[in-house]
């Protein structure tokens, strides 16, 4: 303990308890000042985080140290910088690959703001447009890339911004270079407030595409021009029977439209007669066995078989049938000619037998002739036997002129023609087919009847059919 | 969310904004590193509306996923942070 100074009297002890207490007055005040001030900055750092401040009720000044809220948000705000930083990290990358992105794009980019000021362009676009100019950041779109003081009314800068949606324009001419074409989609981008800020326009240069397209549209129009002009039958069937393609001299000949067609199975075509063959048939090309020169059936529309032959094989993809090719011929006249051939061939034959029938046949009524002429010549004969001798003379000319049209059509059929009096044959050919018959004719011959080239065996046998007829017809004929 | 992850629980039930705040936030600060390197989830329960906006727009400004659902007479918030492979 140490001692009391002696000098240590009463009234220095009051004098400094007086001290004291104005200090630790005094003390009290900056310690409240900074507790308040504490409690200010607490709050000021809980309005950021967004919630309310203190309350004396809810936390006392000791619980208030204890607690720590400044360390607590500091430690957070801490946190909050070190994810921002981050977060601007990450923004920045990003930013990188699309600017990458941006100016290594096949595709011409422009941003413009909602004014059709130019805010950005990638390179892309500069070379498509053939944009000269340093720099035409700030200008105004239509008037670098339309060259019009007004914006086309088929901008789509204009669509998007009365739509509020993403506008799509083709073959959009460059009024730089009027020998591209290009596709047009703009785009709008939203402020905070929901409205158009600004319009990105993506062009694509298509002048190439274009150009394929016409080659490829010519392409067709040649192969379909050939196809249509071919005089074969040509279809493509797929595996389901149903019709892929076929030509115009299909369509003609089996008398179906364009309209017929997607409803058509192929088995609406194939004549009964051949379905199951063709079906046989169509399994075997399926399975990829080719056909040459096939004969089968067709049915038109209205019914008519068609017979065609033709080369049938198969189209595959990836190991699999998509499709039947086949190339027909209508070969239905052909096949008619054919047996017309052979029924001609057949008649040759049968003209051949008759000539050498006719042939003898003439060697014996030359035979009989001879005698009846010999007969006639007779002294011994009477008249009555001689008239009968003389019709026996006639048949036997009549006779002769029938073996003359089997020689005739022995030797197929060409008109043996001479200069002939049609009153003459009219006259013999009647008299003789009436003789002996119940009924007459009468000959109403003009006299100045001219002499006519014909085959009298021929003509005297289609006179003789007529009077035949005509007598026959007669009530009592 | 990771299943294998530990969840560690706050119940503030009672307690309003500030001090809901202050709370959650010591929580998240206390356990930065587990919940960084993703092994650990807070889980925490609150019947104070507005400390659910507070709370979890403040650890998402942090870089923290905040699930909100809401249980019979509280509200639970997931506090945790997607694991990002190195």
């Amino acid at each position: 303990m140490s001692e009391i100074n002696p000098s240590y009297n009463h009234t220095t002890r009051h004098d400094d308890m007086t001290s004291l207490t104005k200090e630790n007055k005094e003390l009290r005040q900056i310690n409240q000042k900074a507790l308040n001030y504490i409690r200010r900055k607490v709050d000021q750092l809980l309005s950021v985080m967004g919630t309310k401040p203190l309350s004396h009720e809810e936390l006392d000044n000791e619980t208030l140290i204890d607690l720590d809220p400044i360390g607590i948000i500091g430690n957070s705000f801490q946190q909050i910088l070190s994810h921002l930083h981050k977060t601007n990290d990450d923004l920045r990358t990003v930013h990188d690959e699309l600017q990458a992105i941006f100016d290594s794009a096949g595709v011409g980019i422009l941003l413009i703001d909602k004014n059709k000021l130019i805010l950005n362009y990638n390179k892309t676009l500069e070379e498509m447009f053939s944009i000269k100019s340093a720099s035409v950041i700030g200008q105004l779109c239509q008037k670098v890339f339309c060259k019009m003081d007004v914006t086309p009314s088929d901008c789509p800068y204009m669509k998007v911004m009365e739509s509020s949606k993403p506008s799509y324009r083709t073959a959009c001419l460059c009024a730089n270079n009027n020998d591209k074409c290009f596709t047009m989609v703009g785009t709008p981008i939203f402020s905070d407030s929901g409205k158009i800020s600004q319009v990105i326009l993506i062009s694509s240069d298509i002048t190439e595409r274009l150009k394929m397209e016409d080659y490829l549209h010519s392409i067709i129009e040649k192969y379909t021009d050939l196809f249509d002009n071919a005089n074969d039958l040509i279809q493509a069937i797929a595996p389901d029977g149903s019709f892929i393609y076929v030509n115009k001299t299909w369509k003609e000949t089996l008398g179906y439209d364009d309209k017929d067609i997607p409803s058509l199975n192929v088995w609406d075509i194939i004549h009964p007669d051949c379905d199951t063959d063709c079906k046989e048939i169509f399994k075997q090309v399926m399975s990829g066995k080719s056909l040459k020169m096939h004969e089968t059936k067709f049915l038109t529309k209205d019914g008519r078989t068609v017979i065609v032959e033709g080369n049938i094989n198969s189209s595959f993809k990836d190991g699999m049938p998509v499709s039947t090719r086949g190339i027909f011929r209508d070969v239905t006249e052909k096949r008619h000619t054919e047996k017309e051939l052979i029924k001609s061939q057949q008649l040759e034959s049968l003209g051949i037998l008759a000539g050498g029938i006719a042939h003898d046949f003439n060697n014996i009524l030359t035979a009989i002739l001879g005698n009846i002429n010999l007969a006639r010549m007779s002294r011994d004969i009477d008249k009555s036997a001689g008239i009968r001798l003389e019709e026996a003379e006639k048949a036997c000319f009549r006779a002769r002129d029938l073996t003359q049209q089997l020689l005739t059509f022995s030797k197929g059929g060409a008109p043996v023609l001479r200069l002939s009096s049609l009153e003459r044959l009219i006259r013999g050919t009647a008299s003789f087919v009436l003789s002996g018959a119940n009924v007459s004719c009468e000959f109403f011959i003009p006299d100045d009847l001219w002499f006519v080239e014909i085959d009298e065996g021929q003509i005297s046998q289609v006179i003789s059919n007529l009077v035949i007829n005509a007598q026959q017809s007669m009530p009592a004929g | 969310m990771d299943d294998t992850r530990k969840t560690i629980e706050f119940d503030l039930r009672g307690q309003i904004c500030p001090s809901t705040l202050l709370t959650a936030l010591k929580g998240v600060n206390s356990h930065q590193k587990d919940l960084n390197d993703g092994e650990i989830e807070l889980s925490i329960k609150t019947d104070h509306r507005d400390a659910v906006v507070t709370i979890s727009d403040a650890v998402r400004n942090m870089g923290y996923y905040a699930d909100v659902s809401r249980k019979e007479d509280y509200y639970l918030i997931i506090i945790g942070k997607h694991h990002t492979p190195k």
